[in-house]
């Protein structure tokens, strides 16, 4: 493999990533803000992992963009979804036609709502976008555990490279769907519903309970990414269901914000799809509805066919 | 001063570019067939057998040479099926090449419009004779980028893609060209035109190209796009209608097909790989009639299929001489009656230009098209999936920037305007039923209607993302429906809608529904 994968954004996947795909001996370029927190003590401090972590050799550090455009053609753009728009806009200026990206942000756009593909195609010169999404924590990639994700892009070129750049035998396997817009919100909804199972998980329910919200909770992805035109398995796989488990059940708590929730209501609404589960995790989230009365709320519902 | 004309040189690359197009579709169809499966020389060849024996059968002729072909495939060692294959698809191609005859062009340019307007203008005085002979010019008129499409035609080839409304779509657009110094095109003419002696001449040579929309299999589809390639690549400027065939409906084409559109980035692909420094320009462009020709017709069939498009009309109002003078002579009796508008060119990507014919992203930004046809390891690549890709963002670049180009008339307005009308007079929008409604009540009167053009009109003013006001049928919603009054009465077999007194009662819904289409695009006025 010729030159270097890109990654924009030294937050705890973007750094878990690069770190991982390093150690796999690949040239990656980590474009970050803050470099420091990839020097010594503190990089396992700030990853949150009692692990050593040594930065790999093949891993160049630097915060500009420009450097990174210069050395590689395939991205992954690891930011929070707040700054997608303004880092996108600053990437662009030193992208080309050929530079291939995907984002791993896991939301919409929690200023409009939007698609993050959509901003990437509005603030990148390229055309070749697409997602990255999955159970893949970050605490996973640096123990060097089995993780899997996806890769949704329109054209089968990104799909292929970003395969050859981010799986690594035993330890990350990549699969692809060419639906991009099904494994795209599948996984900025995923997150939300997996804060809400985290919290039902930390009041005590039964079992069944979190059986019968994760169950509902892909029922109701499903619904939402037929009405969007999507086929509407991404609801049932990595970016789905997958996400949602593993957010849920991992260290560190989900954090979705009421933006988010917000602008994800808001698509559910235009698409004239019910889903009082989203609806119930937002009230929750806002502190609108105890987990209680949300339970309550949740059972009072009319169950019709599955 | 014109462009050059580049279709000058045609003929005398005639050979070449048929040669270079059996060719390019042998040596496809051979490195196709060697992966096997259904690309297998013998499944598409009997592929052509067998839709060729069902056409001819169906309409009622003798399929013999194809059915004893299909039965003898089988047998046929692989080099004969090559030579079948190589027969097959320069048969095609001679078929459908065309040719250039300078005398013809400027007959068709010079002469007819000129004679057309004397021919067909009222004329009651000597001055009105000279009148006539000038009067073709105001009768079409063009609008919008073209200065910056000059420059394009100038820097590369251009490939001009416009709504289909009528037959007359062709030559209105070739005059339009003409007459503003931008370089003659060539294009694909439907067969069943060139069944017109008259039209079939003038077709032919001026260097249209012949394509036969019965032809259903893929062979056929790979010659037409191969042709297509090959003449953007040398330069030549086209023109085809992504919309496929005329719009029944008068809609705004929003599903554009992408076979042919595909050939500008295939045709500027092989040239970066060539090293030839030649871009490709897709211009939009919309033809904005005040009456269409064909609507009865049209409009007939839509209903009838559903917007399918199965059908191809073989004899409509086009090809009736009297129906097409009494047009002209109608029709072509007013100012502005046909305006083309040219919009911005964009590239094979999808992407806008500025002036000077440089590709821009959606942020303003100048970007290379080469630069989008490399791999990730930086090398120029052959990647169908990846074209395929960026002609269906163009295909969407296009349908977006028809919307903006429409120039409606009064016929148009007012058409919407009493639809909107009915609709809420019978609390339905559906045209079936609504076509069985009784109408012998007005519509609505004749101020009710006249505010609402004057709201139609305001907002249009405000948003010219939706379309531009058509200026010379009147400023005032009066004059605007007097002039929409007189057109819709005036040509069709039926008057579409007519005043009595201070009422206005609708005629014809069908034909309504075809010119109130124009606007569907807007859902409602708030």
């Amino acid at each position: 493999m010729t030159g270097a994968l890109g990654i924009v954004g030294g937050g705890r996947f973007g750094r878990a990533l690069a770190i991982a795909i390093a150690q796999a001996g690949r040239d990656v370029v980590l474009s970050t803000r803050d470099p420091h927190r990839l020097e010594g003590a503190s990089l396992a401090s700030s990853l949150e992992t009692s692990a050593p972590q040594e930065v790999p050799k093949s891993l160049h550090v630097t915060t500009s963009l420009r450097e990174l455009a210069a050395a590689t053609r395939c991205i992954v753009i690891a930011v929070r979804a707040e700054e997608i728009g303004a880092r996108s806009l600053e990437l662009g200026a030193d992208l080309d036609g050929g530079h291939l990206v995907l984002h791993a942000l896991g939301a919409v756009v929690p200023q409009d709502g939007r698609r993050v593909t959509d901003v990437l195609l509005e603030n990148l010169p390229t055309l070749r976008v697409g997602v990255l999404a999955g159970p893949a924590p970050a605490s996973d990639l640096l123990a060097g555990r089995a993780v899997s994700m996806v890769i949704s892009s329109r054209f089968a070129d990104v799909t292929t490279a970003m395969r050859h750049w981010l799986s690594v035998p035993g330890r990350i396997r990549i699969y692809d769907s060419t639906d991009l817009v099904g494994v795209e919100l599948s996984s900025a909804m995923a997150t939300a519903y997996a804060s809400g199972l985290s919290l039902i998980r930390g009041s005590d329910s039964s079992v069944a309970t979190q059986a019968l919200l994760v169950s509902r909770s892909v029922g109701e992805m499903h619904r939402l990414l037929l009405a969007v035109g999507s086929d509407g398995r991404a609801a049932f796989g990595l970016a789905g269901l997958g996400t949602m488990l593993a957010t849920a059940n991992a260290d560190v708590a989900p954090v979705v914000s009421s933006a988010s929730l917000l602008r994800l209501r808001a698509l559910a609404s235009q698409a004239r799809v019910a889903m009082p589960l989203l609806e119930t995790v937002a009230l929750v989230a806002n502190g609108e509805l105890s987990i209680e009365n949300a339970y309550q709320r949740l059972m009072q519902l009319p169950s019709g066919a599955e | 001063m014109a462009l050059e004309n580049r279709l000058e040189k045609l003929n005398s690359q005639r050979q070449g570019l048929l040669d270079d197009v059996v060719e390019r579709v042998v040596s496809h169809q051979l490195a196709a067939a060697r992966l096997g499966g259904d690309a297998a020389l013998e499944y598409v060849l009997n592929d052509v057998c067998y839709e060729e024996t069902k056409r001819i059968e169906s309409a009622g002729g003798d399929a013999a040479r194809w059915s004893t072909l299909a039965s003898r495939l089988h047998g046929m060692s692989e080099q004969e099926k090559v030579l079948v294959l190589r027969t097959m698809v320069s048969n095609f191609a001679e078929d459908i090449v065309g040719v250039f005859n300078p005398t013809a062009y400027k007959v068709a340019s010079r002469v007819i419009p000129s004679a057309l307007g004397f021919l067909l203008a009222p004329i009651h005085s000597l001055r009105d004779g000279a009148n006539a002979l000038t009067s073709m010019d105001s009768r079409i008129v063009v609008g919008g980028e073209v200065d910056v499409i000059r420059r394009c035609a100038k820097r590369g080839t251009l490939v001009v893609a416009p709504t289909h409304s009528s037959h007359l779509d062709s030559p209105a657009i070739g005059f339009g060209l003409q007459r503003e110094g931008l370089p003659p095109v060539t294009y694909g003419a439907g067969a069943n035109l060139f069944a017109n002696p008259f039209m079939s001449y003038f077709l032919r040579n001026l260097g249209a190209y012949r394509v036969d929309r019965r032809l259903k299999f893929s062979l056929y589809k790979d010659v037409l796009k191969a042709y297509s390639t090959v003449l953007l690549e040398r330069g030549y400027h086209s023109l085809f209608f992504p919309g496929g065939t005329r719009c029944r409906s008068n809609l705004v084409e929003r599903q554009l097909k992408l076979g042919l559109l595909g050939t500008s980035l295939a045709a500027y692909a092989n040239n970066v790989r060539a090293g030839r420094d030649a871009r490709v320009y897709v211009v939009p462009a919309t033809i904005n009639y005040r009456l269409v020709l064909e609507a009865e017709t049209l409009i007939a069939d839509y209903l009838a299929e559903r917007g399918k498009r199965r059908y191809i009309i073989m004899n409509d109002e086009s090809s009736e001489l009297h129906r097409l003078v009494d047009f002209f002579r109608k029709i072509f009796a007013l100012e502005g009656s046909v305006v083309v508008q040219l919009g911005r060119p964009l590239d094979p990507l999808g992407h806008s230009v500025d002036d000077d014919g440089e590709s821009l992203d959606r942020r303003g930004r100048m970007v290379d098209p080469r630069t989008f046809l490399i791999d990730s390891s930086g090398q120029l690549t052959d990647d169908t999936q990846r074209d395929a890709e960026y002609t269906r963002r163009l295909g969407q670049q296009l349908a977006q920037a028809y919307v903006p180009l429409l120039v409606l008339h009064s016929t148009a307005i007012v058409a919407r305007t009493l639809w909107d009308r009915l609709a809420r007079k019978y609390e339905t929008r559906d045209v079936y039923r609504l076509l069985r409604a009784d109408h012998s009540l007005p519509v609505c009167t004749w101020q009710e209607a006249c505010l609402d053009v004057d709201a139609w009109q305001a907002f249009l003013r405000s948003h010219p993302a939706f379309g531009q006001l058509h200026t010379t049928s009147g400023t005032t919603s009066t004059t605007v429906m007097e002039d929409a009054m007189r057109g819709l009465s005036s040509y069709h077999t039926n008057i579409v809608a007519e005043r009595r007194g201070d009422n206005v009662y609708v005629r014809d819904v069908a034909l309504l529904f075809f010119y109130a289409n124009r606007l569907a695009h807007i859902e409602r006025l708030a």
